[in-house]
């Protein structure tokens, strides 16, 4: 297996979705190419630092009542668009 | 939230909630509201958009739920209606919303060893977040399934309606340009 071909399958590779000949193969390689072996490790890095910002505990504590009062207005006037928030929550 | 309700299946408190039950509904809420921000989040790109988001979210899904088969899993079903609640969003155009941009908003507690590896780390994360942004959608949705929630190819395929090897490509795709910012390739 070449390089090219390796790096079609890394990322499934990287996933653990190849199946298990496919993935032999992209072993093998990998024993003797520290190019497509940096590769695979930058597939690693990557999804370490691919979260999302997370919000804070201050807006999980309103969250779950916001929603409820949200369903109550809409309940309250079901024709009434409920309108979204002017200000930046924090 | 009942601590009764804490070992039961999603597909049983949806029926609980179906039927009226609050605190059913609560924890149901309770224990997707990250995952459904973060798909949201993935969908629009911006905090305020998928605060919006995950909340039109979770009010569809106590509207839908009367017509909800139990028998279905709650897990898909509930993710392609944050998915759309998040591309709806994003199409309405945000009126009235004020944008946030990935570096305004907070950040995640980072237990790193030291503080100089804390900070190449969230300068990483900043950069990152930045760039998923700039991912189409269809990009940074499969990114978050894999990445951050660890949905299998069978299962992001599902949620996305797309086949499992577009779910491939597009994961390629995606950390393809990530692996960029971080100046990886």
């Amino acid at each position: 297996m070449d390089c090219r071909e390796t790096q079609a399958l890394l990322t499934a590779f990287h996933d653990g979705e190849l199946p298990a000949v496919d993935r032999a193969r992209v072993e093998e390689h990998l024993r003797v190419c520290s190019g497509c072996a940096a590769l695979l490790a930058g597939l690693a890095r990557v999804d370490l630092v691919a979260g999302v910002p997370d919000p804070g505990p201050a807006y999980w504590d309103r969250f779950n009542a916001r929603v409820m009062d949200r369903i109550a207005r809409e309940a309250d006037d079901p024709g009434v668009t409920v309108p979204r928030p002017r200000r930046r929550w924090s | 939230m009942r601590a009764d309700l804490d070992e039961e299946k999603d597909e049983r408190l949806a029926v609980l909630a179906a039927g009226g039950d609050r605190s059913a509904f609560d924890a149901l809420v309770t224990r997707h509201r990250q995952a459904v921000y973060r798909l949201c989040w993935s969908a629009t790109g911006s905090a305020a958009d998928a605060d919006d988001a995950a909340q039109e979210t979770f009010v569809r899904v106590y509207r839908s739920l009367p017509s909800y088969d139990p028998a279905r899993p709650f897990g898909p079903w509930l993710r392609k209606i944050a998915w759309n609640c998040g591309l709806s969003v994003r199409r309405d155009g945000n009126a009235g919303v004020p944008r946030i941009a990935a570096g305004e908003a907070p950040e995640a507690v980072d237990p790193s060893p030291g503080p100089e590896e804390a900070a190449a780390g969230n300068e990483e994360r900043r950069r990152v977040a930045d760039a998923m942004v700039g991912l189409p959608a269809e990009l940074r949705m499969v990114m978050m399934l894999r990445a951050v929630e660890g949905l299998s190819y069978a299962e992001i395929a599902l949620a996305a309606g797309i086949p499992a090897g577009t779910v491939m490509s597009r994961l390629s795709r995606a950390r393809t340009r990530l692996l960029a910012v971080l100046g990886g390739t």
